[in-house]
């Protein structure tokens, strides 16, 4: 497969920019996930990509060749690429077999490409007669991914694929999707909106903001250090408190924390509920806090916190560690928080402190 | 709803199904007792073999055109920039409300030349290419645009995901549109009687009204008949139960809309054509005799008010009466359809009012005219005969409409109804029925535009002194009266117009055509 390679590239709609000088780069047999909002242009950029619309500046390679300049213009039949859509958009009047071999026309080997698809993605061979509407969502799913990978494709390009599946049966097809991607080594690109459906499948996570790609980084970095406080907000649960950093020590209600960047003056920290472990009542090094409610998952709980000014916080842990303390407990903080400059007028920070 | 169907109701649905049995049985009886193969040799020898020549011609050669000027304005019309697509989404379906015999008027009163198989065809791809243009309109609609996104990519070119993607899944509404035509250019009378041009339908007025022995009008009647019903079975071949159930909701996305460039005058040209024909001319000539006198027309004839105002209130009379007495007679197999779907009895009774769509009206009033004299003369020429055959030849429109309405009404309602100690009865009368009321009303008027513009069966059944609009529009073009007939002609255009718009309101145009067409 191919290396796909993108340089600003903008759309606009109606005089508003909806891709803003979009730049990047996906190596051969990489996933780049690109996690963004709903109509945060996620889509639009897949639809520039595949050449069903022009864009107003930039450029698009694809193993070194330009597809998408403002002089070339590659048709899109003439790109190949495979494309996952939302719901599959199988052909309707079409066989599951005629549904994969639909871009395979000329091909001598059709047949047995076919049938080697099938055994790809996991459809047992005695549905080759069935219609579409004779699946079930997530069979639908495998044979728009078997019909995509078919002609052998330079790039995949997936649109939220797996929205419209029951979630209990989601990450189930995620996972067989991503294997299936990995054993042909596709370069693939997968937008979506559920942070982890990025985190979880991408090489690379490309999160989209304004038109602009607000960060590209591996997910753990994402995770763990975003460009901003927004950015952490929007790609996992997180925990705000209010703070003063001296010298990469953070003073805050939850005592003296490390910070995983140098900064200095009033700051915001931000933690992840996993970083927040519950002791017993007055262990030295803890602060205090008082549980105000549990929510129960199954495999782990999101315990309810209150510290001794009020300051809500959040725990997540392994429900079989859940505590059989009610009230007052003690809270210590793993690892190190990020923090960021914050915008709020010391004097309030003061008064938060306080009160 | 569970448990067992009512007998009572399943009794008073059943009515339709005896109608149209009576009507078949006296048909087939009456041309089989007096020797059919004979009647057919003998009294008409080698004129059958022309009628059957010119039924056929007219039925393919209009149904292949309407199929094609139907898909191609409504691709037009749905995916392309073509100038002014409102307004042509708008006309595509104004045809409907303009019947057969008035465009026929319109033309023979245009000129003479529009007359035979040519007129013919004009007059019948004009009126019934609607009926195409509806379902394919709104089946290119619900295309979920992805497919031709995910063609392309899968190395197809714009063109190829048209034939490759699109056609194939416009074939049902395709197929369905065409057998609707095929049946309509079957059983028209007054458009090709006007044209003079000699179907089964136009042989077997004139055989009838010639005084000739009733039974080759049923031997007539009887070829006519099963001509109907081979394009039904062709229609059922051909169709194959494929209904290509979409998958999933599809994108929200807009469809592509295709750039006509140097195309895009001629494709407005051929839309400005085909509004004329079908719609301007028809309107045009009824306003222009409108403002000729009498004597204009090649024969004289002078409108007196006291007439047009008669024959207007006749034919509303009728119109409403038709209405009810067809609503009251699907009302319970409608209940039933609604209620107890899928009930193999059930699903038996409501194929039977489809049935009688393949009836042409011509062949239903004769038949009913031989039970009526045979059996109850009283009937005949009556009121209620006539009512009677309305209903069998509207029922179709009447049990789309009405079930669908009562559909709407959930059955979790009538059980919080019967919960809260109603009968069956009334909760009929307090619940169901008051929810339906919009949509029965909607079915009903449809029923009622249908019956104004009916033609044949009130020509043969309209008891003495009865003349309706349409009657008196059919009486004045046969003597070339044209512009006797424009007064008449206007107030027709103009109930049918009023009332078709009230019911496209109510359900949105394409249902209307669907109701018109199934």
């Amino acid at each position: 497969m191919a290396e796909l390679r993108i340089e600003g590239l903008t759309k606009r709609f109606d005089g508003n920019s909806i891709l803003d000088g979009i730049d990047l780069q996906v190596e051969s047999g990489a996933l780049l996930a690109i996690l963004g909002a709903s109509g945060g242009g996620k889509t639009t950029l897949l639809r520039l990509i595949a050449g069903f619309e022009r864009p107003d500046a930039g450029m698009i390679k694809i193993e070194g060749v330009v597809v998408e300049s403002p002089r070339t213009h590659t048709l899109p039949e003439q790109r190949r690429i495979g494309y996952l859509t939302q719901e599959g958009a199988l052909f309707p009047h079409l066989t599951v077999e005629q549904n994969i071999g639909f871009g395979l026309q000329k091909r001598a080997d059709r047949a047995a490409r076919i049938t080697r698809m099938m055994e790809l993605v996991g459809l047992p061979a005695l549905y080759a007669r069935r219609f579409p509407h004779q699946l079930s969502g997530g069979e639908q799913q495998r044979t728009a991914l078997a019909r995509a990978l078919a002609p052998e494709p330079r790039l995949v390009l997936l649109d939220e694929p797996f929205s419209a599946i029951d979630a209990a049966l989601r990450r189930e097809i995620r996972r067989s999707v991503l294997e299936v991607l990995k054993a042909v080594g596709a370069t693939a690109v997968l937008v979506t909106h559920d942070q982890d459906e990025a985190l979880s499948m991408g090489d690379r996570v490309a999160v989209l903001r304004g038109g602009r790609i607000a960060q590209h980084d591996r997910p753990a970095s994402l995770y763990r250090n975003p460009v901003d406080l927004a950015m952490g907000q929007f790609v996992g649960e997180s925990v705000l408190l209010d703070g003063e950093a001296h010298g990469g020590r953070i003073h805050c209600p939850l005592g003296v924390l490390t910070s995983t960047q140098r900064i200095d003056g009033p700051v915001q920290v931000l933690l992840r509920p996993e970083q927040i472990r519950l002791v017993a009542h007055a262990t030295p090094g803890s602060v205090a806090a008082d549980i105000s409610g549990i929510q129960y998952f199954g495999s782990d709980v999101l315990v309810e916190l209150r510290l001794a000014d009020a300051t809500p916080i959040a725990a997540r842990m392994f429900s079989h560690e859940l505590p059989q303390i009610q009230g007052r407990v003690g809270v210590m903080i793993v690892g190190a928080v990020c923090a960021f400059p914050s915008s709020k007028p010391a004097g309030r920070l003061v008064q938060q402190l306080a009160g | 709803m569970r448990g067992r169907l009512p007998p009572a109701l399943v009794f008073l649905a059943s009515m339709p199904a005896l109608l149209v049995a009576a009507l078949i049985v006296a048909t087939v009886g009456d041309a089989l007792g007096s020797g059919v193969t004979h009647l057919l040799t003998e009294f008409l020898g080698s004129a059958v073999i022309r009628l059957l020549f010119n039924t056929l011609g007219l039925m393919i050669a209009a149904t292949l055109l309407a199929t094609l000027i139907g898909t191609a304005t409504a691709f037009l019309v749905v995916r392309t920039d073509v100038p002014l697509r409102p307004l042509w989404q708008a006309l595509g379906a104004a045809p409907l409300a303009v019947p057969a015999f008035i465009a026929s008027y319109a033309w023979v009163s245009l000129s003479p030349h529009f007359e035979k198989f040519g007129g013919a065809l004009l007059v019948t791809t004009c009126a019934y290419f609607p009926l195409v243009y509806l379902p394919v309109a709104a089946s290119l609609k619900r295309l979920d645009p992805m497919q031709e996104d995910v063609a392309r990519v899968l190395g197809t070119s714009s063109f190829g995901a048209f034939v490759r993607v699109i056609l194939p899944q416009l074939r049902p509404a395709m197929l369905g549109g065409g057998a609707l035509v095929a049946l309509r250019a079957l059983t028209e009378f007054g458009a090709f009687a006007m044209m003079r041009f000699q179907t089964f339908t136009t042989q077997i007025y004139l055989v009838y009204t010639a005084g000739l022995t009733g039974s080759v009008a049923s031997a007539l009647a009887l070829v006519l008949l099963m001509l109907c019903l081979l394009v039904l079975v062709a229609y059922v071949l051909l169709e194959g139960g494929h209904s290509y159930a979409s998958v999933g909701r599809g994108a929200a996305r807009a469809a592509t809309v295709y750039r006509l460039g140097v195309w895009r005058l001629p494709a407005l040209a051929f839309l400005v054509l085909l509004a004329a024909a079908s719609v301007g001319v028809p309107l045009g000539m009824t306003v222009f005799w409108l403002t000729q006198h009498g004597a204009a027309a090649i024969t004289p004839a002078e409108v007196s008010p006291h007439a047009v105002f008669q024959a207007t209130w006749t034919s509303i009379k009728l119109g409403v009466g038709g209405a009810i007495f067809t609503s009251v007679l699907i009302l319970p197999l409608a209940l039933l359809a609604s209620r107890w779907p899928g009930r193999r009895m059930v699903t038996w009774l409501s194929q039977v009012p489809w049935l009688a769509q393949g009836l042409p009206g011509i062949v239903v009033a004769l038949s009913f005219i031989t039970v009526a004299i045979r059996i109850v003369p009283w009937l005949y020429q009556s009121t209620l005969l006539l009512l009677v055959v309305y209903a069998i030849l509207f029922m179709p429109f009447a049990l789309v409409g009405i079930r669908a309405a009562l559909v709407q009404s959930p059955p979790l309602l009538e059980e919080i109804g019967r919960g809260l100690g109603y009968g069956w009865f009334g909760v009929l009368r307090r619940i169901t029925l008051p929810l339906a009321m919009p949509g029965v009303g909607a079915a009903a008027a449809l029923v009622l535009t249908s019956i104004v513009s009916e033609l044949t069966a009130t020509l043969l059944l309209a008891p003495l002194g009865t003349e309706t609009l349409a009657m008196r529009v059919w009486e004045n073009t046969s003597t070339l009266a044209f512009a006797g007939a424009a007064p008449y002609a206007a107030i027709l255009i103009g109930i049918s117009m009023v009332t078709s718009w009230f019911t496209a309101s109510r359900f949105g145009v394409a249902a209307h055509a669907t109701a018109v067409g199934s």
